[in-house]
């Protein structure tokens, strides 16, 4: 059994070493993190400056909700977006074939083998917020049975949005052009930036049923605030494990034609 | 020139046919982000409205800028900024026509054909969120006007913003600043009349009114009288400042760029 | 001379164990057929392509059987498109095959068990694996902890190829600056930590300079000294074969040509000699054509082709009746005799014509 964690700090470490080389970058990519963040932050407080509530959502609650939209957001940047450039080049010119020979699960080096800790700034301005909006008030007191729910609907969502991007990324094994189809998934996933209800009803569905991501901001916030049910949760969870399911599902039905096609 | 023109205007048909998909999902860039806001307004305006705007009076708003963002917007400027610092433009540069034609050529050609997917993109949301318009066709004629006038100016911001490529090498961050400020003060996150008073005067201080929300708000019948006068004035003192701007950058930049080497 | 059709049969007898240990790479009746889709151009072609598709069948490999001995070296050889890289990339667990079985130290390749990618590396001279963004040094360790390797199995590695392969000064380098040559050494090395009872090397030597070719080819020979790990490599460079490479198979179009030792292909085929002749008498290019086949005539130089078991008395004919000042008899370049296997069409590859 490979030892995936001792594999992913290697990724992780590598990624330091390359990174780290570039120090003016160092600089820049916090800046671009600040000054993104703050016009996201901008753009809620203006719409509240307006209205006191949005469908009951308040300033700190949407506060937050940006927060782990950030955070998530970092995660995809630091872990996945790298990965999606370099497996549709493995694809093309046919480099995954090292990635296969080798005694670990594809999906997850595929997944994993080119971190870029950048995306931690991001993770770290958005819990930041987090935090920052707790501060301000929730409506309802947050107590750690909510931090709890809050945890593990994040970790549900972070899988959910795992999965979305990898099941996309499966495509470059039929078209190899993939950028394209990531950009909608991230129109999808910018809807994250306000709460689910704050769309129309069958927004709201699409973004619960369709492309899930509902689980991976909205409702992680509502568990912080205390507006989470258990069902809500195990829901939550129930879609992360099903749709990382179908997400190695995928992987292997894209890697079967990858074997029995390419030359 | 005019030839030259018309020959990477006319590519971008040909790339049309041979990516429909990857067209379509450049077509989206405009009109997917301000939905988010589009649909946000209006179910905060919900029955009663917000400061005498009534739902419906977003959507007419957020419909027209969808449509006016995609004639005014520039992706190529990115590519642009991409090709100085990857060294491609001196081959460019070599050619007897300025760079910039090519990639004003293609991008109006883009914008062009962009229309067959913007437009019934446009009138399906309208047919799902129904809009409210106070206007009158004058209006709509003057705010044609001025988006054409918006494109010239967005993209000469942009081609300029994007030659700060000839100095540092990180041209993207001023990219990524400019995108943040015209996100905050082009009237995507909220008509301008809506934001706090500090940030209103300076999206007219700053270009960005003029590059977006200008065009926007006379063609929903926002302005009469007067203030459509001041805002071409404005619009065209712009246009002539970014023009300048524009040249000298080009003309500093080239210099730098032999100087310094490829 | 009249070419009569020759058909090229293997050996009838497979080569003799000299072990009892049984063959670590074993390929029988190993068939690879692709659907490829038919495009043709023009609008209406399109536009029924969408409606329905053509396709049709390719055979890249067809019904190949051989096996390898432990610590072989075997060349595998054949034009391009022969099916060379297919077959390879079956016993590598990259392919699923069509028909017939592959398997390699005892596994399934395409099953893709952890034993068997343990103990076996792929080395691809276009195609690299280390991350090119990093010093090759730590790129390394990628593959430390992908293979499980201690922390000494993997130093000892290490420290043996850095010696093997002169990699001292590499080790700190950053992928993407080093050379060719020296991101070659470093892939090999890369492959070889979790030291691989098997290798595959597709194209190893291609686009190096001459001295780093030959590098490659003595650190390989010596890897299999020491080691005794078995070795597929497939080539365009003879060079490469003629110093590895004892047996050879040869691939075309798919079926298996030839298999066995590289000295008696020369002698099947192409069992001829090459006189090259220089006369005294420089100006007048010589009439030769009565002694043997006309290969080229320039600068006062003739070669001809004779045929083996008649060269010593042409030889000596023509240094009886002609003012010889230099003759060279030399057997044809293994290229030249490759080449004529692919390219002559009056041999008759089926054996349907009688020998």
């Amino acid at each position: 059994m490979p030892r995936y964690l001792a594999i992913l700090w290697v990724f992780v470490k590598n990624s330091m070493q390359n990174e780290a080389a570039y120090r003016a970058n160092l600089l820049t990519n916090m800046l671009l993190t600040v000054v993104g963040v703050t016009g996201s932050v901008a753009g809620v407080l203006v719409i509240y400056s307006h209205a006191r509530t949005i469908q009951g959502w308040t300033l700190p609650e949407t506060l937050a909700l940006l927060g782990v939209f950030t955070l998530m957001n970092g995660l995809i940047n630091t872990f996945i977006a790298p990965n999606l450039n370099e497996f549709a080049e493995g694809v093309r010119k046919g480099t995954l074939d090292y990635t296969l020979i080798k005694p670990v699960n594809s999906q997850f080096l595929t997944s994993f083998q080119r971190c870029s800790i950048w995306g931690l700034a991001d993770v770290l301005v958005g819990l930041g917020i987090v935090g920052y909006a707790l501060l301000t008030g929730f409506e309802q007191g947050v107590g750690p049975v909510q931090v709890l729910a809050f945890s593990i609907a994040s970790a549900a969502g972070a899988v959910i949005i795992y999965s979305l991007w990898i099941g996309l990324a499966t495509i470059a094994f039929w078209t190899v052009k993939i950028d394209n189809i990531t950009s909608i998934l991230q129109a999808f996933y910018n809807m994250g930036r306000f709460p689910v209800q704050a769309y129309p009803l069958w927004m709201q569905r699409v973004l619960t049923y369709i492309v899930p991501v509902a689980f991976v901001t909205t409702i992680p916030v509502q568990a912080l605030g205390n507006r989470a049910t258990p069902l809500l949760l195990a829901a939550s969870v129930l879609v992360a494990v099903v749709m990382l399911y179908l997400s190695t599902r995928l992987w292997r039905l894209g890697l079967s034609r990858y074997t029995s096609a390419s030359s | 020139m005019i030839a030259t023109f018309g020959v990477y205007f006319t590519t971008q048909w040909a790339s049309f046919l041979a990516y429909r998909v990857v067209f379509f999902l450049y077509s989206m860039w405009a009109i997917l982000p301000p939905l988010i806001y589009l649909a946000v307004w209006s179910t905060v305006a919900g029955a009663e409205g917000i400061a005498g705007w009534s739902e419906g009076q977003f959507v007419a708003y957020y419909l027209t800028f969808m449509v006016v963002n995609h004639l005014v917007g520039s992706i190529e400027i990115h590519t642009a900024s991409w090709e100085i610092q990857q060294g491609e433009i001196s081959g460019r540069l070599l050619l007897p026509v300025h760079p910039g034609i090519r990639t004003l050529a293609s991008n109006a050609g883009f914008k062009t054909i962009g229309m067959i997917v913007v437009v019934p993109s446009v009138l399906l949301l309208a047919a799902i969120f129904r809009p409210e318009f106070h206007t009158t066709p004058g209006m709509v004629a003057l705010g044609l006007v001025a988006t054409i006038i918006a494109a010239a100016l967005q993209f000469m911001i942009g081609y300029t913003v994007a030659l700060f490529s000839f100095w540092i090498t990180r041209a993207d961050a001023a990219d990524q600043l400019n995108m943040v400020l015209l996100f905050l003060l082009s009237g995507q996150v909220a008509p301008l009349v809506l934001l706090p008073d500090a940030l209103r005067i300076a999206a007219s201080v700053l270009p960005y009114r003029s590059m977006l929300s200008f065009p926007v708000e006379l063609i929903t019948g926002q302005l009469h009288g007067v203030a459509v006068v001041v805002g071409f004035a404005l619009q065209v003192a712009w246009l002539v400042a970014a023009w300048f701007l524009m040249q000298f950058t080009w003309r500093r930049g080239v210099r730098r760029y032999a100087a310094v080497g490829g | 001379m009249t070419q009569t059709p020759t058909r090229i049969r293997p050996p009838t007898t497979t080569p003799a164990q000299t072990s009892s240990a049984p063959s670590p790479i074993v390929i029988s009746n190993l068939t690879k057929v692709y659907r490829v889709h038919e495009r043709e151009a023009g609008l209406r072609a399109s536009l029924g392509s969408l409606v329905r598709r053509k396709y049709r069948d390719v055979c890249a490999v067809n019904d190949i059987t051989f096996a390898v001995r432990p610590g072989e070296i075997v060349g595998f050889l054949g034009p391009n498109g022969a099916g060379k890289t297919t077959t390879l990339k079956m016993l590598a667990g990259l392919l699923h095959p069509t028909a017939g079985s592959v398997s390699v130290l005892g596994h399934e390749p395409f099953k893709r068990e952890r034993a068997y990618l343990g103990r076996m590396a792929m080395v691809m001279g276009n195609k690299g694996q280390l991350q090119w963004d990093i010093p090759a040094g730590d790129a390394f360790l990628v593959n430390k902890v992908v293979y499980k390797l201690s922390d000494a199995d993997f130093r000892a590695a290490l420290g043996e190829l850095t010696e093997l392969l002169d990699l001292g000064p590499l080790l700190k380098k950053q992928v993407r600056s080093l050379s060719l040559g020296e991101r070659m050494k470093c892939e090999l090395a890369a492959a070889l930590l979790h030291r691989p009872m098997v290798l595959f090397l597709d194209e190893p030597t291609i686009g190096l300079d001459v001295t780093m070719q030959a590098r490659i080819r003595h650190f390989i020979a010596d890897y299999n000294k020491r080691t005794g790990a078995t070795v597929l490599l497939t080539s365009h460079y003879m060079a490469d074969v003629v110093a590895l490479c004892k047996r050879v198979v040869v691939i075309h179009e798919g079926r298996l040509l030839y298999d066995g030792a590289l000295a008696e292909l020369s002698d099947r085929i192409a069992p001829f000699k090459l006189l090259t002749v220089k006369l005294h008498d420089a100006e007048t290019p010589p009439e030769l054509s009565g002694y043997g086949e006309v290969q080229s005539s320039e600068d006062g130089q003739t070669t001809l082709r004779v045929r083996r078991d008649q060269a010593p008395a042409v030889t000596a004919r023509l240094l009886a009746e002609l003012p010889v000042a230099d003759l060279t008899v030399e057997d044809p370049p293994i290229e030249d005799v490759i080449d004529q296997v692919f390219s002559d069409s009056s041999l008759d590859l089926y054996g349907t014509a009688n020998p």
